[in-house]
């Protein structure tokens, strides 16, 4: 629009039109995420007033909440919330409970006393009734108020004759449903999850008898407290039983984490109990836990954090930041000093926690150096620690086999005269990889296709002459296949060649699978036909020795096809159709031989 | 990361992706940290193909095929044999797999493949006029039925053939399509996939002026501020390598006057004594134009190893080609200026070394030179080795009397 001109008209304000129902309705359904909440704003509120009290009546040391719940004959229940807290005058009323957005805990009182501060946590309370009954007197005032909320965004003030004393009482009215789903053990238990912490004692009187919610034993309150009470503490906690504990021990921090004596994946989530100012936020630990403490349960009381709205998350601010930094510290110290002082039980730990813990090593250098020592690999020569092959990396070279398959094909080969190394197993190779990269003068090398030809023994000059011939029909029989055949001697003797197929063998099957493309016309492959895949021949194999003598080029041609077939199978690896059908013909030729004559 | 494009939702399986993200966790660094690992590298890349293949994952499977077919042609890892096969593969597959593995990151992988393919091929006698017609084809055909502008990149390797065949007409429509790639930020490198191709577009078509103006506008680093990363990473991205591009061009392609205009403008580059690895056998042929003749024994064991190679058929017959007729005219340089005899390892094994004088050197390089020629000439109507060896021995009237 332009700006030019003079005025026509004076200008107007007009104000949003606000839909307080639907605003009701869209706060209390959708800033929680469960309807569980409204016992935890309940508890809040009346924890927070006997704190304000507290402020202003330094004398005042006797503060308590109580719960009642009482079903009626109609499938409803009453459940009332009292605190001798602070209590609300006429105006606070009006100010703090009819406002949105307004709460008593901003402003006069030291805001980080409460960790309710969006005044809209009552809201909560429409989640499970249409209704909200404040009965509450300041104790600033002679007099109670009454206050009548309802989820139409309508209520009503009128003076209370019945309260008498400082506090607070709200009552709501479960209906049928909501009485279902909150019946008095269920909400014993909301309560007891939530207010564990609290230091004011929670009474609670209901239909099946008064007891205590919160007379929890907390070590961290305790002037001492043994290792072995904390741990009974853990398993009452999260009912498990528990392999160590961490205390968690930093400004504004206190804690435990327990560490888990079950297998464990980085991925599981919700393990831990997350407070704030004593009143439960939240269990899952993704902003506060470092990931890879997967395998710890931790109990934190947090005094600085700031929650977020809904009050089940904490804001990601330097806080967040700096209490995430504190408990990472305290866990990583403590694996530091099992290194030191208690190598038995870090063993035990790594053994528990295996592959989750090389998970980690990968991909965190400090984990990995931390662990590597005390993780486990499967070798030729049984299992060895990573400490173990640390050592030996550092003497001469250390081999492993990226593949299970290659490593049961090479062990027998290797024998006792190396370390070779399964690193099949999810993480091994990649462990193995990275150990140069942490660790100075270690030599780590992975063991392939062409690690055989240095392994395998070259066979003296005059062996080689007397088999020259016997290779060479070998070279040409395999030819077929794409494989190349080369002559060694090996332990052990009694197998008469080694299979060994490259990636390439592969490749080369696309030579055969579907004819040449025609372009490669003219290309020459060398002596080897170029070929990844290998036939090994043991010259020290007897039988082999035998078959060198045959002249019978035929016969010759079958028994090196039968052998190739025999080290495939004894190599695990899996025949195509074209040499099941070599299979087939070879036998039915050595039953021929057999009834014929002698090879 | 040599297969970062693929995340782990375009990967049909847990073990496949294992195998991918460690291919990525070893091409982490900078190239020559890739060239470093290839021997663990290469295996696995090839056991992704096995994988992928087996598991019907056409997106992984072609993707990781380009890839390892563009690394192992890297000069550092060249494995021939390796790259012929997986040529093999291509033909194979990619017909049969119409429509599988055109995934959704957008690139078509099997268009990258058969311009690479093609590319590889021209360096080879044994791949005729016809078979080139043949793959120039298929490379259409693919590039018709999955290409798009993302590919315009590939049209690197239709310049190496334009200048092969002195092609200007299939050189146009491959520098336009390399413009359009450059505009529209689908070359991967400016260096590689831009400048260097049109700089042989430029010394085929003459174009003396755009061809300094391209090289100094990459001196000054004056490009495309998408494309600066290029000076960051790419080990082509310098002024001597570029020169050593345009002089090398220059000799290809027969074009001795333009060698000498640009060698008289250039030699004070190449006259400072070479420092680092004498592994380049042009730029060694330059230097000693230039007049340094320093690191000779470097320089030696370098022609020992580029004739060692030539016979292992290590290295495409095109390179060993141009590199034994830079050898011949080092050699004559040296028997020109009086120089001894060298001790050489050539055509053989151990028991052939011996001390040759230069010019057996020379005519030894020569002869390699003249056989690979004229085995490139019966194949390619258009190759024209007497121009390029002319070209090679013209170059010598330029140097620098020491």
């Amino acid at each position: 629009m332009g700006s030019g001109g003079k005025k026509a008209k004076k200008e107007e304000d007009f104000s949003f039109q606000v839909d307080l129902k639907g605003i009701i309705r869209l706060l209390s359904e959708n800033l929680y995420s469960s309807g569980d909440v409204f016992l935890r704003e309940l508890l809040q509120n009346a924890v927070d007033a006997i704190a304000a009290r507290r402020e202003l009546e330094s004398e005042f040391t006797d503060g308590k909440i109580k719960i009642t719940y009482h079903g009626d004959t109609d499938g409803q229940a009453n459940l009332v919330f009292s605190d001798n807290g602070i209590g609300l005058t006429r105006e606070e009323i009006h100010t703090f409970l009819s406002v949105i957005g307004q709460s008593s805990k901003r402003g006069k009182m030291e805001r980080t006393s409460f960790i309710g501060q969006f005044g809209i946590g009552l809201l909560s309370c429409f989640l499970v009734t249409d209704e909200i009954v404040v009965k509450s007197r300041s104790v600033r005032e002679e007099k109670g108020w009454q206050w009548l909320g309802r989820s139409d965004g309508t209520y009503q003030v009128m003076a209370d004759t019945e309260i008498s004393e400082p506090g607070t009482r709200i009552e709501l009215k479960l209906g049928r449903k909501m009485a279902r789903r909150y019946p008095e053990e269920r909400a014993i238990e909301l309560l007891k999850e939530y207010g564990f912490l609290i230091k004011v004692p929670v009474e609670f009187a209901g239909d099946s008898g008064n007891r205590r919610i919160n007379d929890g034993f907390i070590p961290w309150r305790q002037s001492f407290c043994s290792g072995e009470e904390i741990l009974q503490f853990g398993e009452m906690m999260f009912g498990e039983e528990f392999f160590g504990v961490v205390p968690i021990l930093g400004e504004g921090l206190k804690g435990y984490a327990f560490i888990s004596e079950r297998q464990t994946s980085a991925a599981t989530m919700g393990r831990h109990k997350i407070y704030l100012k004593d009143m439960l936020i939240t269990e899952d630990g993704k902003d506060l836990i470092p990931k890879w403490a997967f395998f710890t349960r931790c109990i934190v009381n947090a005094e600085h954090l700031t929650p977020m709205a809904s009050r089940e998350r904490f804001a990601v601010d330097h806080a967040l930041a700096k209490a995430r930094n504190a408990i990472e510290k305290c866990l990583f110290e403590y694996f530091v000093n099992l290194s030191k002082f208690d190598v038995n039980k870090l063993k035990r730990l790594t053994i528990i926690h295996n592959v989750a813990i090389k998970s980690l090593a990968v991909e965190n250098e400090q984990i990995y150096k931390l662990f590597f020592p005390f993780l486990t690999f499967v070798t030729n020569i049984g299992d060895l620690t990573g400490l173990q092959i640390l050592e030996a990396a550092k003497r001469f070279p250390v081999y492993y086999c990226a593949e299970v398959d290659d490593f049961r094909r090479a062990r027998p080969l290797v024998g006792n005269a190396r370390v070779l190394i399964n690193g099949g197993y999810i993480y091994d190779t990649k462990l193995l990889q990275l150990l140069k990269h942490y660790f100075q003068g270690v030599r780590v090398e992975m063991f392939d296709e062409s690690s055989y030809a240095e392994l395998l023994e070259e066979p003296s000059e005059s062996r080689r002459r007397e088999m020259a011939y016997f290779l060479s029909a070998a070279v040409q029989a395999l030819d077929k296949f794409r494989c190349g055949a080369m002559l060694r001697q090996f332990e052990p003797a009694e197998a008469p060649a080694l299979y060994v197929a490259s990636a390439d063998g592969f490749l080369d099957s696309a030579f055969l699978d579907s004819g040449p493309s025609g372009f490669l016309e003219g290309f020459e492959f060398g002596d080897s036909g170029g070929y990844g895949n290998k036939l090994y021949i043991n010259a020290a194999n007897p039988l082999i020795q035998r078959l060198a003598r045959v002249r019978d080029a035929e016969m010759m041609d079958n028994m090196v096809q039968i052998v190739y077939i025999h080290a495939m199978l004894a190599g695990h690896y899996t025949l195509s159709e074209r040499e099941l059908g070599v299979l087939n013909h070879g036998l039915m030729k050595l039953m021929e031989y057999g009834l014929g004559g002698e090879i | 990361m040599i297969l970062e494009s693929l995340k782990r939702n375009h990967v049909k399986t847990d073990k496949l992706w294992e195998m991918v993200d460690r291919a990525n966790q070893l091409t982490q660094g900078d190239y020559d940290s890739w060239d470093n690992n290839a021997p663990a590298l290469v295996p696995l890349m090839e056991r992704i193909l096995v994988l992928a293949r087996e598991q019907e994952d056409w997106q992984v499977y072609f993707y990781d095929m380009a890839k390892l077919f563009w690394y192992i042609r890297r000069s550092t890892v060249n494995n021939i044999s390796l790259a012929l096969k997986i040529s093999e593969m291509f033909h194979r597959d990619y017909e049969q797999r119409v429509g599988e593995g055109v995934g959704p990151f957008a690139r078509e992988w099997r268009v990258d493949l058969a311009a690479k393919i093609l590319g590889f091929y021209c360096e080879y006698p044994q791949i005729d006029d016809g078979k080139i017609a043949r793959m120039l084809a298929i490379f259409r055909e693919c590039e018709a039925r999955y290409g798009s502008d993302w590919n315009y990149g590939d049209y690197t390797e239709i310049m190496t053939l334009a200048r092969l065949n002195r092609d200007k007409d299939l050189a146009r429509e491959a520098a336009k399509k390399l413009e359009k790639a450059m505009f529209d930020n689908y070359c991967y490198c400016y260096v590689c996939t831009y400048a260097r191709p049109m700089l042989g577009y430029h010394i085929l078509h003459n174009e003396y002026e755009e061809t300094v103006e391209l090289v100094s506008r990459v001196c000054r680093k004056a490009i495309p501020a998408k494309y600066r990363w290029c000076f960051e990473k790419c080990q082509q991205a310098n002024e001597e390598d570029l020169k050593d591009t345009v002089l090398m061009n220059c000799l290809e392609l027969g074009k001795s006057g333009q060698f000498g205009r640009f060698f008289a403008e250039w030699q004070e580059l190449y006259r400072k004594p070479g420092q680092g690895e004498a592994d380049d056998t042009f730029n060694i042929l330059f230097r000693a134009l230039a007049g340094d003749w320093s690191q000779q024994k470097e320089r030696l064991l370098l022609a020992e190893q580029d004739d060692r190679e030539r016979r292992e058929q290590k290295e495409t017959p095109l390179d060993s080609l141009y590199w034994s007729l830079c050898w011949y005219c080092y050699f004559r340089m040296m028997d020109e200026d009086g120089a001894g005899n060298v001790s050489l390892l050539l055509g053989g094994n151990a028991e052939n070394r011996r001390e040759y004088s230069c010019r057996e050197a020379a005519e030894y390089f020569e002869r390699q030179a003249d056989l690979l020629g004229a085995q490139m000439d019966r194949a390619r109507e258009r190759f024209h080795y007497s121009n390029v060896k002319k070209a090679f021995a013209e170059s010598l009237q330029y140097r620098r009397s020491v």
